[in-house]
């Protein structure tokens, strides 16, 4: 992905009715160096393949819709500003749905980090309070308090991406690899209180 | 601050929070105004050097 491509597009002449599929097939790897900004930006830590693959769903779900929206295109105005309100709508709704998956997970299939963030990020976790919780708690009573502090800060306070940067005052990705490490402690300790082998 | 500057404002701290339906909001501003989405593109593109 060449740094030199420009997000910003220029408006288009006048077209005839495929003036969307044109403008579309046109913008398409500006609009995928935009949906890729807003993966990484909302994600927080994915492997790269993982971003990959939520770039690309993203944009096909945006493709889809604006394709079935194409009445609502006018060929006069650039046609980026557009598919990237349908793409920011899409991570939206992708983020809606994931949220509501993970509640619907049952606490013993979860995996450590959706146990953290599902006793730490809710507001009404208290009512779907189990032994778990009480565990989490524990597990995190057990960590360095920085370690401890920073898993607060991102399942807790809902910290992302450069959020998190600045709450601990390093660059995003030194903030990535300390959350990973953290996420690696509380793991360890995790398995070693429920009985589970470590891998 | 104009009303631009404002919204690019606005747009560099939804970036920086994930604030998606923000995000939206703006980018449907930008539907309406070039101006702003020539902006926010080149706001957008500078975030994109950065990952």
């Amino acid at each position: 992905m060449p740094a030199s491509v420009p997000i910003t597009s220029a408006p288009y002449p006048p077209a005839g009715p495929s003036a969307l599929r044109t403008a579309i097939e046109r913008d398409y790897r500006l609009l995928e160096r935009g949906v890729r900004v807003l993966v990484v930006r909302m994600a927080g830590p994915l492997r790269d393949h993982e971003i990959d693959g939520i770039v690309h769903e993203t944009i096909n779900e945006t493709w889809i819709r604006a394709v079935r929206n194409e009445h609502r295109f006018d060929p006069a105005r650039p046609a980026l500003p557009w598919m990237l309100a349908i793409a920011t709508n899409v991570l939206l709704e992708r983020r809606r749905a994931t949220y509501r998956d993970r509640r619907q997970v049952p606490q013993t299939d979860l995996t450590d980090e959706m146990l953290l963030e599902n006793m730490l990020s809710t507001q009404d976790s208290k009512i779907d309070s189990t032994s778990n919780q009480h565990a989490v708690q524990a597990v995190l009573a057990e960590l360095p308090t920085e370690t401890r502090k920073l898993l607060e800060a991102r399942f807790s306070d809902g910290l992302d991406g450069p959020a998190l940067a600045a709450r601990l005052g390093i660059s995003h990705g030194a903030a990535r690899v300390r959350l990973c490490r953290a996420l690696q402690q509380f793991r360890e300790r995790w398995q070693a209180r429920k009985g589970i082998p470590h891998v | 601050m104009s009303d631009m500057d404002q919204m690019a404002r606005q747009f560099l701290d939804a970036l920086d929070h994930g604030d998606l339906p923000s995000l939206s909001w703006l980018w449907q501003q930008a539907d309406d105004r070039p101006e702003l989405g020539q902006m926010l593109g080149e706001r957008m593109e500078e975030a994109a050097r950065e990952i």
